[in-house]
């Protein structure tokens, strides 16, 4: 009979594990049971199988909070990575005035959404706000920026654009000062313009780090629901009823529905699981990593 | 001789112990001369009340040290946003962890029938039982009143079987109010009589109302006819009930639960709603209880429908720019009023019996008579008859007590549906918002909101497949 062999690094990781297991795993167990039953608040629960998951999936207002989440998403991160990208070549250089701007620029990304959301609320304010104001004052008819179903999207887009594109900029700034400055020499010698640098090495050079920029806006693209809720609250009707905040309103905001929440809250999980994981394995590739 | 003084030491020693604080058991609450409950064996205790950040708790704050001096009960106050409110309150009855011991009824009586149907809150006939009959809880508190936050509900009178579940205290009903000397110049005189064919006045009916807010519509000089609520939340619904009520709807069929928001009147109703919002401020679709209230404020509207509490806001200085010409009185073609209140009711878990005593003390001291005379006067609009008909406080707060007068003799409570009150507003808003934003019309959100309710009073067990 061979002895056992001892494990000391159990010990060392065990607590770390357990932790994990109890602050990832609980919940997510938790709500996965939560989602098995109809439970009303304040009327007893009663088990329901995959009930709850099937009026989801038969729930237009659930299918259009998920089609406007994605699209939401996806607008949001490749615009932010696409100006992030532009600003930070334009602040990648050395300058008084530069060092200056990269500092502002992070300020917005510094204030809580919901600090943003309540500043908007007041600028965009249709009677009060300064944006009208300043529209009247170009001889420009005043709007009713998010109340209005023409404009409240690209009002919550600028929104978005604004507080979060200074977070991708920080991000490529580092990826450029990371990038090594002999291959930029030896175009310099071949004698390449600053588009042809950019086209064939930036970019190229940059990729891992704008995936990485894409990535880490998209999953948080997704749970988009301060902004929501303080300015819009899903409306006006039910046009920017997010997924986040309709699994809130369903299932705790208002009707408190908390087994039917729990089971949006699990597709909504594999909704937001499925890109990330693409993207994931596609980063992997572009970092060489197994 | 020592034995004799000793003796005599201790009974003189007893005595006086028994007329500082009276042994538990032999105090009588009732016969304490106070016209609250106030029992001395309570002092030390300590309770949590979570209060909305509003009106009403700010003219409760400057009673609490009071309060706390003449009981001895420590009172911590949690003020909590109202949006987020009610999901904090449900979250601590529902898991029973008591860290509330005095909770807030919001929308009585959407607030009340969830708590108490829930059995989360407790009934408060015994607590007014022991207290003075100074208090005048069934003489003077309106039955409409009473009803708004009794459990269960059939209407008014309050039924037999109905027990009270919490107290108001902060009352109201919308008013209406409009620019007097817009109203009255006689060059919009000439000019309404001329386009209209009647004369421009006060409007009484819903028609006249829809007349008088296209003709003070004048967007290039930025001054609109009426504001009132239409984002996406309850005071929507707090705006167009009145309208349905007006139509001769009803929410539901009392005798069955069965909706009824798919009949002419309710379409009728919204209809007339969705006409009445094109007479607004820009910014309507977002525009809640602050931006509807600061529209007429701001002159920018020549009439609105508010609270009776926010008359101050509206139509006094120094927030008015329109301050002393401004005139107000009932709802144009109005025949019921919502009763909307706040309220307070003790945690059915509460972490002790005291601490219920103690909550109990804490309510009623605050609906007493002689403090709800005192934060009338401050503006603060009360439930109690007696404040107001009082004369002298009428006099200061007209629109206040019209709010308590019309919350006293027309007042209707707000979505008694069992549990699922809050739910049912909930559905009507989402379709009315979507009316107005345009996604649908009058007759597409109300045979929506038909189906929808109908489904949520069905699965509440409150309508019978």
């Amino acid at each position: 009979m061979r002895p056992r062999r001892a494990r000391p690094e159990l010990a060392f990781i065990g607590p770390a594990n357990g932790y994990l297991a109890l602050v990832t795993l609980f919940p997510l167990l938790y709500t996965a049971w939560l989602s098995l039953y109809r439970w009303n608040i304040p009327f007893p629960r009663h088990f329901i199988r995959l009930g709850n998951y099937a009026t989801a999936l038969q729930d237009p207002l659930f299918w259009y909070s998920v089609r406007i989440t994605l699209w939401w998403a996806i607008a949001t991160s490749v615009a932010e990575v696409v100006l992030g990208l532009g600003i930070a070549q334009l602040l990648n250089r050395h300058s008084r005035w530069v060092h200056l701007a990269r500092s502002l620029v992070i300020v917005p990304m510094v204030l809580t959404p919901v600090v943003t959301a309540m500043m908007w609320r007041y600028i965009y304010n249709p009677t009060l706000g300064p944006l009208n104001w300043l529209l009247g004052l170009a001889g420009i008819a005043p709007r009713e920026w998010y109340s209005d179903p023409a404009t409240v999207w690209p009002s919550l887009f600028l929104i978005d654009l604004w507080q979060w594109t200074p977070f991708v900029v920080v991000i490529v700034l580092s990826g450029l000062y990371a990038l090594p400055s002999d291959v930029y020499e030896s175009a310099d010698i071949d004698g390449a313009g600053s588009w042809s640098k950019f086209w064939r090495l930036t970019l190229p050079l940059l990729s891992p780090v704008l995936l990485i920029a894409l990535l880490l806006r998209l999953v948080e693209s997704l749970k988009i629901f301060d902004t929501i809720y303080v300015l819009t609250r899903g409306g006006p009707g039910t046009l920017t009823e997010v997924l986040s905040f309709h699994i809130y309103r369903m299932g705790v905001g208002e009707r408190f529905q908390v087994g039917y929440g729990a089971s949006m809250s699990l597709l909504f999980l594999v909704l937001a699981t499925v890109p990330v994981v693409i993207l994931i394995l596609r980063a992997r590739n572009e970092l060489g990593l197994s | 001789m020592r034995r004799l003084v000793a003796v005599l030491l201790i009974v003189l020693l007893g005595n006086a112990v028994a007329i500082e604080a009276p042994a538990q058991g032999t105090y009588n609450p009732k016969a304490s001369g106070k016209d609250y409950y106030y029992d001395p064996g309570l002092k030390g205790e300590e309770i949590n009340v979570v209060l909305y950040e509003g009106p009403g708790t700010e003219h409760m704050k400057p009673y609490i040290p009071a309060f706390q001096q003449a009981t001895g009960i420590k009172v911590n106050i949690i003020e909590i946003a109202e949006a987020n409110l009610v999901e904090k309150e449900v979250l601590d009855l529902q898991s029973k962890a008591g860290a509330y011991d005095i909770v807030q009824t919001t929308q009585d009586g959407a607030g009340v029938a969830r708590f108490a149907s829930a059995g989360w809150i407790e009934p408060l006939s015994p607590y007014l039982d022991k207290t003075p009959d100074s208090f005048a809880y069934q003489s003077d508190f309106a039955p409409a009143v009473r009803a708004a936050t009794s459990w269960p509900y059939r209407g008014i009178p309050v039924p037999a079987d109905a027990k009270p579940y919490a107290l108001m205290q902060e009352l109201t009903t919308r008013i209406f109010v409009y620019r007097r000397d817009l109203l009255s110049d006689p060059q919009e005189k000439a000019a309404f009589q001329k386009k209209y064919g009647y004369a421009l006045g006060v409007p009484a009916t819903t028609k006249q109302l829809r007349d008088v807010a296209e003709f003070f519509t004048r967007p290039t000089k930025g001054v609109y006819g009426i504001s009132f609520e239409g984002a996406r939340d309850l005071q929507l619904y707090a705006v167009w009930v009145h309208f349905l009520w007006a139509f001769g709807g009803e929410e539901w069929n009392p005798a069955n639960y069965q909706p009824t928001l798919d009949t002419p009147q309710a379409v009728n109703a919204t209809e007339f709603y969705l006409a009445l919002s094109k007479f607004t401020p820009p910014g309507h679709g977002s525009a809640s209880l602050p931006e509807a209230v600061e529209a007429f404020a701001q002159g920018k509207a020549a009439m609105s429908i508010i609270w009776g509490p926010t008359y101050g806001w509206a139509g006094e200085k120094p927030k008015s720019t329109v301050a002393g010409k401004v005139g107000f009185g009932e709802i144009p073609g109005a025949k019921r009023y919502l009763v909307a209140g706040v309220g307070m009711g003790i945690s059915k878990f509460s972490k002790s019996p005291r601490k219920k005593d103690a909550s109990w003390s804490f309510i009623s001291f605050m609906l007493s008579p002689t403090v709800q005379r005192k934060m009338q006067l401050d503006g603060n609009a009360g439930p109690r008859l007696s404040v107001l008909k009082d004369r002298a406080i009428a006099a200061k707060r007209p629109a206040e007590t019209l709010s308590g007068e019309l919350a006293a003799t027309k007042g209707h409570a707000w979505a008694m549906a069992g549990g699922v009150g809050q739910q049912f507003v909930d559905i009507v808003v989402t379709n009315l918002s979507k009316a107005v934003a345009g996604q649908t019309d009058a007759h597409g959100a109300m045979i929506s909101a038909q189906k929808e309710t109908t489904g949520l009073f069905t699965d509440a067990g409150l309508l019978k497949k």
